[in-house]
């Protein structure tokens, strides 16, 4: 028999190469407990994962250990997710470790602390991108389960509540391994035919693990990349999934979800009731102070009593025109009296009496000779005397 | 199908809002406080008429058709 001589170092490569090429031992989770962990200064972690019968040693480098949210602890009960490689220096085999999770609270837990830690640095969660829920819907969708509580109770609920508000629902696996792309698609739908304005998206109570699709981070992209507006309402009170966080509300339960969503169409009416009667109100004040106004006017005695008033200021003409009658009688009488007196003395001053006395008047040419002067001897004068005249001529003068 | 009308109350209930907030204001003249006092009549009237719509329409998307959705239906 032929020898067949190879190195060590060949022979290790070989097995590497082997263990390579299998793809069982490229991606495996292997469940088991920390042990002799060191963290190294590089930041490369070297530990032993062990269970009851066996131990593997391991290592996590720099890369991947920098991406955990916890430090790896002696006696830790994890989750580690590795590849099998061979150290091809020793030939030991050992785990590649490039993710771990712990057991003790739950893989679940973790995956869920991970990816809301995750979103919220991303902003998904920011509260300036939360979109309105509108105040009166045309049309809520409903993205949940056709058959399952959830749907019966929102269509309840929006039944006692508002029966002039139309529902739609996209129906979907709410659990289960289509669940995630169904809700993923039928927020798309919803929002490419854009027939609602508003979506619940949810189910009813279940486990965590039946209420996962809503921690999925598929759902939860869908959800914030939603133009319309998502009320998320999965499961109980107690229940918080990703959906929760990243929707633009979030209800307890499904039947709160359709409180909060469908506006009451009894609410409604009062409120519409309300703002007639203030419109009543604000009106009846607008007009009160100008009625007032007028009724002030019209209750003035011009217009209330305008038969007296026309009346009254009748009497006051007949009073002053009766006065100014007889104002103008009594001046009449004075005036008459008066001219009387003035006849009465102008004939008593008329030279006409004077001369009856016997006294006459010389003129020269028509003027009266008032003065010796006037006249010179030779001239003519005429003489009146109370019954006639007669001339004269002046014979000298003193 | 979603009525027409439906498309214009939330409209029409800002508009109302509105008109009272004008007429509560006060400050505007009597002939434009009577205007507004009947335009919000006549929305609130609208409203109301809406408000009362009673037949509840329900439908199920399904193979990219929309149909009444039966209740018990599974």
């Amino acid at each position: 028999m032929k020898r067949k001589i190879v190195s060590v170092w060949e022979v290790n490569q070989y097995v590497s190469r082997l263990i390579e090429e299998d793809y069982t031992l490229s991606d495996l989770w292997l469940q088991g407990e920390v042990s002799n962990c060191k963290y190294h200064h590089s930041g490369h972690v070297y530990f032993t994962i062990k269970d009851a019968r066996a131990s593997l040693q391991s290592v996590m480098f720099e890369r991947d250990a920098r991406r955990l949210s916890f430090r790896l602890e002696e006696g830790m009960k994890i989750y580690a997710r590795v590849r099998i490689t061979i150290y091809e220096k020793t030939g030991a085999y050992q785990a590649y470790v490039f993710d771990i999770e712990k057991q003790g609270k739950g893989l679940l837990y973790e995956r869920f602390e991970r990816l809301k830690a995750q979103l919220a640095q991303e902003g998904l969660f920011d509260e300036d991108l939360k979109k309105p829920i509108p105040r009166f819907p045309k049309n809520v969708g409903i993205i949940t389960s056709q058959t399952g509580a959830a749907v019966r109770d929102i269509i309840q609920v929006a039944r006692r509540r508002n029966p002039g508000i139309p529902l739609t629902i996209y129906p979907t696996h709410v659990q289960g391994e289509y669940a995630v792309a169904e809700i993923v698609e039928a927020l798309r739908v919803a929002n490419e035919e854009k027939r609602v304005d508003v979506i619940i998206l949810g189910r009813g109570g279940g486990s965590i693990e039946d209420l996962w699709a809503f921690n999925e981070e598929a759902v939860a992209r869908a959800i914030a990349a939603s133009h319309i507006p998502v009320v998320s309402a999965v499961g109980h009170e107690v229940d918080f999934t990703i959906s929760d966080f990243v929707s633009d509300k979030r209800a307890a339960t499904p039947s709160a979800a359709a409180e909060l969503v469908v506006p009451s169409q009894e609410e409604w009416m009062e409120m519409v009731l309300n703002y007639k009667h203030t419109l009543s109100i604000r009106m009846e004040a607008k007009t009160g102070a100008a009625r007032r106004q007028l009724e002030y006017l019209m209750s003035r005695p011009v217009f209330a009593k305008k038969d007296l008033f026309y009346k009254t200021k009748m009497q006051t003409i007949d009073d002053y025109s009766y006065k100014l009658s007889h104002a103008y009688e009594r001046l009449l009488g004075v005036h008459q009296k008066r001219y009387e007196i003035a006849v009465h003395n102008l004939e008593r001053l008329s030279p006409l009496s004077t001369l009856k006395r016997g006294y006459s008047l010389v003129s020269k040419e028509e003027y009266l000779v008032k003065s010796v002067k006037e006249v010179t001897p030779g001239d003519i004068v005429e003489i009146t005397v109370t019954d006639g005249q007669f001339k004269a001529k002046v014979c000298m003068k003193e | 199908m979603p009525r027409k009308s439906d498309k214009n109350f939330e409209k029409a209930i800002l508009e109302l809002e509105a008109s009272v907030k004008r007429l509560e204001e006060g400050d505007i003249t009597l002939e434009e406080s009577i205007k507004e006092y009947k335009k919000g009549m006549d929305l609130a009237a609208y409203c109301m008429e809406v408000l009362k719509k009673a037949e509840h329409e329900i439908y199920v998307y399904e193979d990219a058709h929309y149909k009444k959705f039966e209740e018990g239906e599974s």
